[in-house]
């Protein structure tokens, strides 16, 4: 198959992809029996409840429900969320930037961990080297993220003091503007040094505790790809040639490694919100997942349904990007499926 | 029954999944003799129980090896009877999703066309929603509980499965033998059930031994966030009634629930990653 025809496919697959996410997250506020419970809450009175059900059409069928449903979704009303006193596409607005900043961050201590262990095993394949990675990154991989985050609390905060909690000190943050919501990019374009290592100094430890659980599989892949390439012609051709082992490791084997490894990173993606509504809920990170975990125990259902629906989508995008960019990068690639 | 033996024995050659079966193994024979180790406590036994004479005790100290919490529950208690929780759980979960993964995977494989593209739509569906926040919505919309959990956790988890069985069953009926079979005029049916899908299975234990790891984690972060009934000897809900305590220097009661649930979910892991490594030595990532 072309890989044009295979792009044309997967972009057509969107649409039943993306109306399966709509017709679960829909499925997910009819669950309970009783619907309205996902518009009105206890404080709401008698008036509140008519309006809702008359706004949400509650009475009338259910695939008619889902189309006023629908339609609310695609004219930016998605509810209103008690936990952030705002409307739920508001609330997304305004907390995406502090979750985006922390998933970055994250992203990069991943990178460092995982090409540091993976290139090293990968190199001394089959030493304790080896042996020493893959503990590690199963390590991470098997370390529930809440519970990293609170242990690095305990003594990072607790115990030697270094580390603050939170996302910046309110001082020094009134000290700058903020234009683009991500503090670290604020305090640079404001070029205010301070403001930047307090930034950094925030997201220390929780883009650690994401990262750490981030690099496992991304480890673990790199290695595979390093242990195979190794084999690999053309690293042969290289060595014949008089080039220097650790030259032809560099260039050839793990350039050529990076590449599949990458793509493995952006599929994780998903892992990466998982990991960021527990780990700011423990740092008191004031984004998107910290907002989730606290609208679920509260019982507000339209910042969960917003959030599911924002995951969802954004998740199928991601992949889709992710498998083109390899269609590509990669013509043995089996676009059959 | 001798390549379930030969596959073990490879696999325990690896030092570091040897130490996986010895924990997970360890973790079982736990949660069988619990209700003899430790006797249940009060009406629910997997309920913390409460004794404010012995309240924060630190580890070590008399009756309570590992320290009692702020209400004088007994951390090793909590511990023991928790790790029935976390097994039944494991065990709910990956049996009920590989069962529906099997069936609509190799449904999907097998008669392929419309009704592979539309189940595996369903699939991609799934997939793009991590289970962690559709538990999340869907413990919000039915009701906090840590069966609610494992329900929502088994509503959603069986999409790798069916990937798996789908491109493995895709891959064994192109196999000659099958359409040997065809020919000598055996049934479409019988043909899915006794030739395509036991060949099509070995997959889905490495990703089995993976889930018995990763539900446990996912379960407990949502109980730590509070969507199980509070008080339980839930390891997640224990890290969270703990963390009060850690400020205050009462590290006990929050550390060893997290070695806890730790271990079990590295036990799992160094299995199915040992066992990947027999089963398909190219296989390349999860």
């Amino acid at each position: 198959m072309e890989v044009r025809d295979y792009v044309i496919r997967r972009i057509l697959y969107l649409v039943p992809t993306i109306f399966l996410v709509t017709l679960i997250t829909f499925g997910l506020t009819r669950i309970s029996g009783v619907p309205i419970g996902a518009y009105v809450n206890v404080a709401s009175g008698q008036e509140q409840v008519e309006a809702a059900r008359e706004m949400y059409g509650l009475d009338e069928p259910l695939w008619k429900q889902y189309l006023i449903w629908m339609r609310g979704i695609l004219t930016g009303n998605w509810g209103w969320s008690t936990e952030a006193s705002a409307p739920v596409t508001s609330a997304l607005l305004q907390k995406a930037p502090a979750s985006f900043e922390l998933a970055i961050a994250g992203i990069i201590v991943a990178g460092i961990i995982s090409i540091t262990l993976g290139t090293l095993a990968g190199k001394y394949q089959d030493t304790w080297i080896d042996h020493f990675s893959r503990a590690l990154a199963i390590g991470g991989m098997s370390t529930p993220q809440f519970w990293a985050g609170l242990m690095l609390i305990l003594v990072g905060y607790v115990y030697l003091g270094w580390f603050p909690l939170g996302r910046s000190d309110p001082a020094i943050y009134a000290t700058i503007s903020h234009p683009t919501g991500f503090y670290t990019l604020d305090a640079l374009l404001n070029a205010n040094l301070a403001a930047f290592w307090d930034a950094v100094w925030h997201l220390f430890l929780p883009a650690l505790t994401i990262g750490y659980a981030e690099s496992a599989v991304i480890t673990r892949h790199l290695r595979s790809e390093i242990v195979e390439k190794k084999r690999e012609e053309y690293a042969d051709a290289a060595r014949a040639r008089g080039v220097k082992e650790g030259i032809v490791f560099a260039k050839h084997i793990r350039r050529n490694a990076l590449i599949p490894t990458v793509t493995v990173a952006g599929l994780s993606f998903a892992f990466l919100l998982r990991g960021i509504v527990v780990v700011e809920l423990v740092f008191a990170w004031p984004g998107l997942g910290r907002w989730v975990a606290n609208a679920a125990v509260a019982g507000d259902a339209p910042a969960i349904m917003g959030f599911i629906l924002l995951v969802g989508v954004s998740t199928i995008l991601v992949n889709l990007g992710v498998d083109v960019t390899y269609a590509y990068l990669d013509p043995r690639v089996e676009l059959g499926e | 029954m001798d390549r379930v033996r030969s596959v073990f024995e490879e696999m325990i050659e690896n030092p570091l999944t040897l130490i996986g079966v010895i924990v997970v193994v360890s973790f079982i024979l736990l949660a069988l003799f619990t209700p003899l180790l430790f006797p249940a406590q009060g009406q629910d036994a997997y309920q913390m129980p409460r004794d404010w004479q012995n309240a924060e005790e630190p580890p070590l100290s008399e009756g309570h090896l590992l320290g009692t919490t702020q209400t004088g529950g007994d951390v090793l208690y909590g511990i023991a009877w928790g790790s029935r929780l976390s097994i039944g759980l494991s065990i709910a979960v990956v049996t009920v999703t590989a069962f529906i993964g099997t069936i609509v995977g190799g449904v999907a494989g097998f008669v392929g066309g419309w009704v592979d593209d539309l189940l595996m739509r369903v699939v991609d569906a799934l997939i793009a929603i991590p289970p962690l926040i559709f538990a999340l919505a869907f413990v919000v919309a039915v009701g906090p509980a840590y069966q609610n959990i494992a329900i929502a956790l088994m509503v959603m988890m069986w999409g790798s499965y069916a990937r798996i069985i789908r491109g493995e069953v895709i891959h064994v009926k192109n196999n000659e033998y099958v359409d040997a079979a065809r020919v000598a005029g055996v049934s479409e049916l019988s043909l899915f059930v006794r030739d395509v899908l036991p060949n099509a299975i070995p997959p889905i234990f490495v990703q089995s031994t993976l889930y018995f790891g990763r539900v446990v984690l996912i379960a407990a972060s949502l109980a730590f966030i509070g969507l199980a009934q509070p008080g339980i000897t839930e390891w997640g809900v224990m890290i969270s009634n703990g963390q009060s305590d850690l400020v205050a220097g009462r590290w006990w009661t929050s550390v060893f629930p997290g070695i806890a649930i730790f271990l079990w979910a590295f036990g799992w892991n160094m299995i199915g990653d040992g066992l990947r490594d027999v089963l398909d030595p190219r296989a390349l990532s999860e």
